[in-house]
């Protein structure tokens, strides 16, 4: 019974012991995630890192040049249209103080709103000013501002003899100078808000950018069995070389890796790492809705791969894409500061150069030239919100999405691995000034 | 203007064959390379001792994923003791965390009271095991009532004694050797009941 009993454990414990579970999926993302954190940073994330630095520190730098540049232009040139408004509200200040002051001493009780009803129409009446001409501004649009002041002051008159306020005239003073200030400040604002769009929508109607993009994931995959990255011709035509007798140093690594391989269960584990895209743009605004983007970027593709059993082949490859994008954008919301907008288009990538690097488990290493014929055909659509600094510069972001077609090579690349799948690219925008 | 940022991933080892001392060195050191290898290569098997003592799939693979953590925080703790050993050290912490979380588990839902439905025909016919799918038996140890099911494995798969397992897990011997006798007695019952379905 002992010994049976015995027996039964052990049967059980060796049925079970080496029992495995299929792993989940994604489970090791989540892990590698997690431990690596803390402890090394990988090298692309550094490299992401100082990319980032190093655009941070264009932005900045070129958006104080640029802002220490437009105020000289304010000042200096007479020719832009800033300056003039700028003598504008000059005018206005003078014609404006006066016209208070003289108001002062006959309603000495004018309560706030009413004064704020009269320093406010001169800022109104600015959107008229700055589209006039600036010496009629003068004649024309100040008068009414003395005539409507006076009635004001009438109104005040009548009304305010139930409301009368017992404020101090000197306090009321002091707010009134306050309120003045104020005002001359929004004045100010408002012109130089309206130089900006005035400017903008005379002479931005192109924009050149840099872009970097990336696919924010990498692709790993495992499967059994022998595989290559880029299965040329090499293999076959080596077991036909081994026929007629010309044996190369690669080529008997490659069979002896068949061979040692023999019956064995393969697996193969390819990884391909994030695509890095950087590029330049051009964006036509064909109207205020609609605008045109294409321009010229460059794709780096890096794929890794690991096949056999006993034996190992490493291939690591490497390519490189040069692409034109054509996209058309059409704004859905903007401020000032803020835009939103919406992109789709295509995307034609010819791979410029690639190779491939062989490393066989004895020791030999093989790098050979890739030649992709065919084009890379996608198409995309993304979501974009863009940031401008001032009138010449904005960053933007815009996440969006992207599917490859297959381009029916024999090479494998995460295009082929994920053909679908999301993307975010940031970059400047520049805006060109005739 | 064009800004390159070539990325660049530099995977230096790639000795074909790593040996479990190799790797273990190598994971200790941080190498994805080592990491991610250990955990295709013994992942599965620690994931059905997971499965084994908890029985409930999405707990055993928190567990899981906690513990291969922890694996790798302390595996520069790992002696390499011959071949096999990095497996017996691997599985050890994973039971360690199973049993960590069924302790928490039993704190906060108190000892459930072992009034299960107990055959109560003593089967003598010690069933052949080795007939039955890995799969089924993986099962069947699952479906056992928890306090049965932590008493087994640590009997059969881990090869405590009885008093090891009533100190480990603050029961009396006794009970452990009672609770040891139930979970069998189920274990053959269901596997009966599974030849007969056949």
């Amino acid at each position: 019974m002992n010994d049976k009993n015995e027996k039964w454990i052990k049967d059980i414990r060796n049925r079970m012991e080496d029992y495995s579970e299929p792993l989940p999926v994604g489970l090791w993302e989540n892990i590698e995630n997690e431990i690596s954190r803390p402890k090394v940073i990988p090298m692309w994330k550094r490299w992401q890192a100082v990319a980032a630095a190093a655009v941070v520190v264009i932005a900045v730098s070129t958006l104080s040049l640029l802002y220490w540049s437009s105020d000289d232009v304010l000042k200096d040139t007479n020719i832009s249209v800033a300056n003039n408004e700028l003598s504008g509200t000059d005018n206005i200040e003078l014609y404006n103080t006066p016209l208070t002051a003289s108001a002062e001493p006959s309603t000495a009780n004018i309560s706030k709103e009413n004064v704020y009803d009269v320093m406010s129409k001169p800022s109104i009446n600015q959107d008229k000013i700055y589209k006039s001409d600036d010496k009629q501004l003068e004649e024309k649009d100040v008068l009414p501002i003395s005539e409507e002041l006076q009635t004001v002051n009438k109104d005040t008159e009548n009304e305010d003899s139930e409301e009368q306020t017992l404020d101090d005239s000197q306090s009321s003073k002091k707010k009134r100078i306050n309120m003045m200030q104020a005002d001359r400040e929004t004045v100010r604002r408002n012109a130089s808000y309206l130089a900006m769009s005035g400017k903008k929508s005379s002479g931005n109607n192109m924009q050149i950018g840099i872009v970097t993009g990336n696919v924010p994931y990498s692709s790993s995959n495992s499967f059994s069995g022998m595989s290559r990255l880029s299965v040329s011709q090499r293999t076959f035509s080596h077991v036909n070389n081994i026929l007629v007798g010309d044996v190369s140093d690669v080529t008997a690594s490659n069979s002896q890796m068949l061979f040692n391989n023999l019956g064995k269960e393969t697996y193969t584990d390819v990884k391909h790492h994030i695509p890095v895209t950087v590029g330049a743009n051009v964006k036509w605004n064909l109207n205020s809705k609609w605008a045109l983007e294409t321009g010229l970027n460059y794709t780096y593709l890096y794929s890794e791969l690991r096949s056999g059993a006993i034996s190992y082949v490493d291939d690591k490859q490497k390519l490189h894409y040069v692409g034109i994008p054509l996209k058309v954008q059409r704004s859905i919301w903007n401020n000032s500061i803020f835009s939103f907008y919406a992109s789709a288009g295509g995307m034609m990538e010819k791979c410029v150069s690639g190779s491939v690097e062989s490393v066989y488990s004895d020791g030999n290493v093989e790098t050979e030239k890739i030649n992709i014929k065919p084009l890379q055909f996608s198409v995309l659509a993304s979501l974009g919100i863009q940031a401008d600094f001032n009138k010449y510069l904005g960053i933007y972001l815009e996440p969006g999405m992207a599917y490859y077609f297959d381009d029916n090579s024999e090479v494998l690349t995460i295009r082929k691995d994920k053909p679908f799948n999301f993307n975010i690219q940031v970059g400047l925008r520049f805006g060109l000034n005739k | 203007m064009q800004y390159f940022c070539f990325v660049i991933v530099l995977y230096k080892n790639n000795n074909p064959d790593m040996t479990e001392e190799e790797l273990a060195l190598k994971c200790a050191d941080a190498d994805q390379y080592a990491r991610k290898r250990l955990y295709e290569v013994y992942g599965g098997q620690l994931l059905a001792i997971c499965l084994r003592y908890i029985g409930d799939r999405v707990s055993a693979q928190d567990v899981f994923h906690d513990g291969i953590i922890k694996i790798f925080q302390s595996i520069s703790q790992f002696k390499f003791l011959g071949e096999g050993s990095l497996k017996a050290w691997l599985s050890r912490v994973m039971v360690n965390e199973a049993l960590g979380f069924l302790r928490k588990k039993n704190l906060q839902m108190q000892q459930e009271t072992l009034v299960e439905q107990l055959p109560d025909t003593q089967i003598d016919d010690d069933g052949d095991v080795n007939d039955i799918p890995k799969k089924e038996l993986m099962r069947m140890i699952r479906e056992l009532p928890e306090g049965y099911r932590t008493v087994f494995n640590l009997f059969v798969f881990e090869e405590k004694s009885h008093k090891e397992i009533a100190s480990m897990l603050g029961i009396s011997e006794h009970t452990s050797s009672s609770q040891f006798y139930r979970a069998k007695t189920l274990l053959m019952k269901k596997i009966n009941e599974y030849r007969k379905s056949l």
